[in-house]
């Protein structure tokens, strides 16, 4: 099999992946620090308010003990929620850190689904995703397979409407695995056609291929088939 | 100045109820609301002196919802409640007629402080 980096345009090829990967970098982490700048502000509202019950009492104003009693817990609930979008940030920045490894396939998926929700929400639409109960271990790229599966949502999202519905699911195949996205289809844009040649273009650096099929009315399903294992960049 | 009479806007139940609760302890009573679509409801049958309005909302472009608020309430006043990085969506929301825009995490008193101002320039 020839790779990305070899052959005629081998150099525009290798600079549209490296594009491309950092622009899945930069809407991924902005997506995640929106998140923590949410929660921080929640805490910021929440001591403020007890901030503010204190001051009261300053002015004869009683303390509600259990109102500084609920206020603390759900300052300790944002907290963690904050600590659990890091943790995730922290994932998803350091699948970045080799070309190929060794991972688990369904906690990637989670990784991926979870980060792909807060998207899913802005655009107004549900994301569910029926992932594999057992650990399926795989030796690829996690960065590429991430934005392999959040390009396929982000086709669906081009021609969703308000409160579609986008699904992800797993199946096992002889060669490795499939992963299918089924949503609307996309809108057929110019920018539509380009992501879905990039995709193809992804796929074969993963050693895998793409396919899209009609899965009813204005819905399609893109199916990622991933091999069990890469033993090296394929460029 | 009479009672100003506001509405938040923001798909952040716990901020908009903390933040509500925050005024009312200042004796500013407000509205709250978790969609455009509720804001403009509200709109429709309530009259306000301003709006505080979160940019980015699920499935909604907050800067459509201030043009339509603005297109039946040409008169109320809208703050703009942004994240990190996306002033330039708030910058827009001040060329077409928002009073001004604040940075996630705000900060009460200057919330408050341009609440007022507002209120004041609507009257």
């Amino acid at each position: 099999m020839s790779t990305l980096g070899e052959g005629p345009g081998a150099e525009q090829r290798m600079r549209l992946m490296r594009e491309k990967a950092l622009g899945f970098f930069a809407v991924i982490t902005a997506s995640l620090s929106h998140e923590i700048n949410n929660v921080v502000a929640i805490i910021g509202e929440l001591s403020g308010l007890l901030d503010d019950l204190l001051a009261g009492t300053e002015k004869g104003r009683p303390l509600d003990q259990e109102k500084v009693k609920t206020i603390s817990e759900r300052i300790a609930k944002n907290v963690k929620k904050g600590e659990q979008i890091i943790k995730r940030l922290n994932r998803f920045a350091h699948s970045a850190d080799e070309p190929v490894k060794d991972f688990d396939l369904r906690e990637l998926l989670e990784q991926v689904t979870t980060i792909a929700q807060r998207l899913a929400t802005l655009k107004g639409v549900s994301l569910e995703a029926e992932l594999p109960e057992v650990s399926l271990p795989i030796r690829s790229n996690p960065f590429s397979m991430q934005q392999a599966i959040v390009g396929c949502i982000e086709l669906a999202f081009s021609g969703s409407r308000r409160n579609d519905k986008i699904t992800l699911t797993f199946g096992k195949e002889d060669a490795g695995a499939k992963i299918t996205v089924t949503g609307p289809t996309h809108d057929g844009s110019e920018a539509s056609q380009s992501m879905l040649s990039f995709l193809a273009l992804l796929m074969r650096d993963l050693g895998g291929t793409m396919e899209a099929s009609p899965a009813g009315n204005d819905t399609q399903s893109l199916m990622l088939h991933l091999p069990k294992s890469i033993e090296r960049p394929a460029n | 100045m009479d009672q100003m009479r506001v509405l938040l806007v923001d798909d952040e139940e716990e901020l908009v109820s903390t933040l509500k609760e925050r005024l009312a302890l200042r004796g500013i009573e407000a509205d709250a609301v978790l969609t455009g679509a509720d804001a403009l409801d509200r709109v429709q049958t309530n009259e306000y002196d301003v709006i505080v309005l979160d940019v980015k909302m699920p499935g909604v472009d907050g800067l459509e919802v201030m043009r339509k608020i603005r297109k039946l309430r040409p008169r109320v006043q809208i703050i703009l409640l942004t994240g990190r990085g996306s002033e330039k969506e708030s910058e827009i929301g001040i060329r077409e007629g928002a009073f001004d825009y604040l940075v996630k995490p705000t900060d009460i008193e200057e919330l408050v402080k341009k609440m007022k101002e507002a209120a004041g320039g609507s009257s």
